[in-house]
């Protein structure tokens, strides 16, 4: 397990990294890779690379961009995959291809709404077959609007999967707004609890907050867990955060250059 | 038909317990046997068929082999981006089961009909989709489904009940099923539970001493080549569906035999909902399926087309 300073370390590169493609590439879904950037970091590093039992699914694929970021730090992406992100002919898209076939890419998103359900599938086939591991799941606050997130989250409750551990990047916009006003979703921890779910709420920036709510949740035994994690949109770069236009934008070579100086990368 | 799949499927589950039936709240006791015996095998998972679709592809990539049965225009229009995305793409091998195909709902109303299945699934890549007429169709394509080992996912488009035997041999996935063989130039080709439909027809054709062959397509996709080669001596090809033509095999057919000079026509030609609620006879009728319809035509064509 790593310490919270160093999770706090790999967080600051893997968003460079993220940025920098971003810049390179041109694409798209900037600020939402950066919401989740230090969920990912903190899930990959302690729950999924030192155990294998654990499996992963992003939900939310169009930040696909902060995963590879995650694995190229660890160095379970090489350099060469990492930079074909968003090139011609490439399968790092900035939705996942199942042509990835790595260990904690497999399934491919783009349409929200799916990750859950997918999710509750692989959960479910664990508990019959009495295996070990938590499937650690990846959803956005838009993806609340979702119809099949709702009937997901009833039959995963039904079921009773102790296994499922869904975490919201709750960082309050979608695409085109702020999410309470394009259609309200609180109070989200009232929802998930009558759904018959186990709920924690963390500051999902803050790798303390977060690693102590998931032990918290992790001591329940009995039902589906969601951690909603309270992020902000852009983190780590002054100009970016809450400033929703970084959904689609990308940065210029002035700016990539701030927002390095922001970041403490030499 | 569908009370054949229950069974059938006890026996394969009995087999091998891989198998994992889930049901979006349909079957009323038609799973009692399943449920009681092997209860870990069946899951309801209630009216979500999106959430149930998706769901089924994560136990296949959890090593299980999920069979998804509903009525069959919930089963595919509320969830074709889940078949379309987790089930193919995603390389999640599902089998799926519409039950009520067609018409067989006839008293439900346009809500419950399916007349756009066939196109739709068609449309998509790598899917297997077969149309059984038939228990012994059902049989072989219960057991292909199960048994295909490249994740490929196959939908099996169920009639409903008491769908009479036609096959005198059993059918043969990748092939077509000559029923009928005059050695005419001239076939009707149905899919589904058609048959008693065209015998009638037919009966009263070879009294007229008018000889046409008779051919169920079991299986819509893959369109193979031993198909076409099968097909490719007739002159006109009439198509007989619970579906809409231009997309049903009506189109399929024109399609994949285009280059053949076979001239293929619509028995049922109507391109809208049917509202009127009525027997499956009536409202087949409205749709312009009868056995009337079949011989009228087809002697009506005969002496304007055939020579």
């Amino acid at each position: 397990m790593l310490n919270d300073k160093k999770l706090e370390t790999i967080s600051k590169i893997v968003r460079y990294n993220i940025i920098e493609q971003t810049y390179l590439k041109k694409s798209g879904h900037l600020g939402g890779a950066l919401s989740c950037t230090d969920i990912l970091v903190n899930i990959f590093n302690n729950h999924l690379f030192n155990n294998k039992d654990n499996k992963f699914i992003l939900s939310k694929g169009h930040c696909a961009l902060a995963v590879y970021s995650v694995l190229y730090q660890a160095k379970k992406l090489s350099k060469k995959n990492f930079y074909s992100f968003a090139n011609q002919g490439s399968f790092f898209g900035e939705h996942p291809s199942p042509k990835i076939d790595n260990r904690y890419l497999y399934f491919s998103t783009g349409s929200l709404g799916h990750g859950v359900s997918f999710g509750s599938g692989i959960a479910y086939s664990k508990k019959i077959n009495a295996k070990k591991g938590n499937i650690f799941i990846l959803v956005s606050d838009g993806e609340m609007n979702s119809g099949t997130v709702w009937e997901s989250a009833l039959l995963s409750s039904k079921l009773k999967l102790n296994n499922l551990i869904v975490i919201v990047d709750y960082n309050k916009f979608q695409a085109t707004g702020k999410s309470n006003e394009i259609l309200n979703i609180k109070p989200l921890n009232k929802k998930w609890k009558s759904f018959g779910w186990d709920v924690v709420e963390c500051n999902g920036n803050n790798h303390n907050s977060f690693s102590s709510s998931l032990k918290q949740i992790l001591k329940n035994k009995d039902r589906p867990k969601i951690i909603i994690s309270h992020t902000i949109k852009g983190k780590g770069v002054s100009f970016m955060e809450n400033d929703n236009n970084w959904h689609y934008r990308s940065p210029s070579k002035i700016e990539l250059e701030q927002s390095k100086i922001q970041l403490g990368i030499k | 038909m569908r009370n054949f799949f229950a069974e059938s499927l006890y026996n394969k589950i009995k087999k091998n317990r891989k198998i994992i039936l889930l049901s979006a709240d349909i079957g009323n006791r038609l799973f009692d046997k399943i449920k009681k015996d092997f209860p870990n095998n069946f899951l309801n998972c209630g009216i979500a068929e999106p959430n149930m679709i998706t769901f089924a592809a994560g136990i296949a990539k959890g090593g299980f082999l999920p069979v998804c049965y509903t009525i069959t225009n919930f089963l595919i229009y509320k969830s074709i981006e889940q078949i379309r995305n987790d089930a193919i793409y995603n390389k999640n091998k599902i089998v799926l089961v519409g039950t009520g195909s067609g018409m067989s709902y006839s008293h439900l109303g346009p809500t419950h009909h399916s007349l756009e299945d066939i196109g739709l699934l068609n449309n998509l890549p790598k899917i297997k989709i077969l149309s059984p007429a038939d228990n012994s169709d059902l049989e072989e394509h219960l057991k292909h489904s199960l048994n295909i080992t490249n994740n490929q996912t196959t939908y099996i488009r169920l009639g409903k009940k008491n769908e009479p035997l036609i096959n005198k041999r059993k059918p043969k996935i990748n092939l077509i099923n000559k029923v009928k063989n005059n050695n005419s130039k001239v076939a009707i080709i149905f899919t589904g539970p058609l048959f008693d439909c065209i015998e009638k027809a037919n009966e009263k054709l070879e009294k007229n001493n008018i000889k046409v062959d008779i051919i169920n397509l079991h299986q819509i996709k893959p369109f193979t080549s031993s198909m076409i080669n099968a097909l490719k001596k007739y002159k006109i090809i009439y198509t007989l569906e619970e579906h809409f033509p231009d997309t049903g095999i009506k189109g399929i057919l024109s399609s994949n035999l285009s280059d053949k000079k076979i001239i293929v026509k619509s028995i049922n030609n109507v391109n809208k909902f049917i509202s009127h609620l009525g027997s499956r006879d009536y409202v087949r009728r409205k749709f312009g399926i009868s056995s009337d319809r079949i011989y009228k035509i087809i002697v009506n064509e005969k002496t304007k087309n055939w020579n």
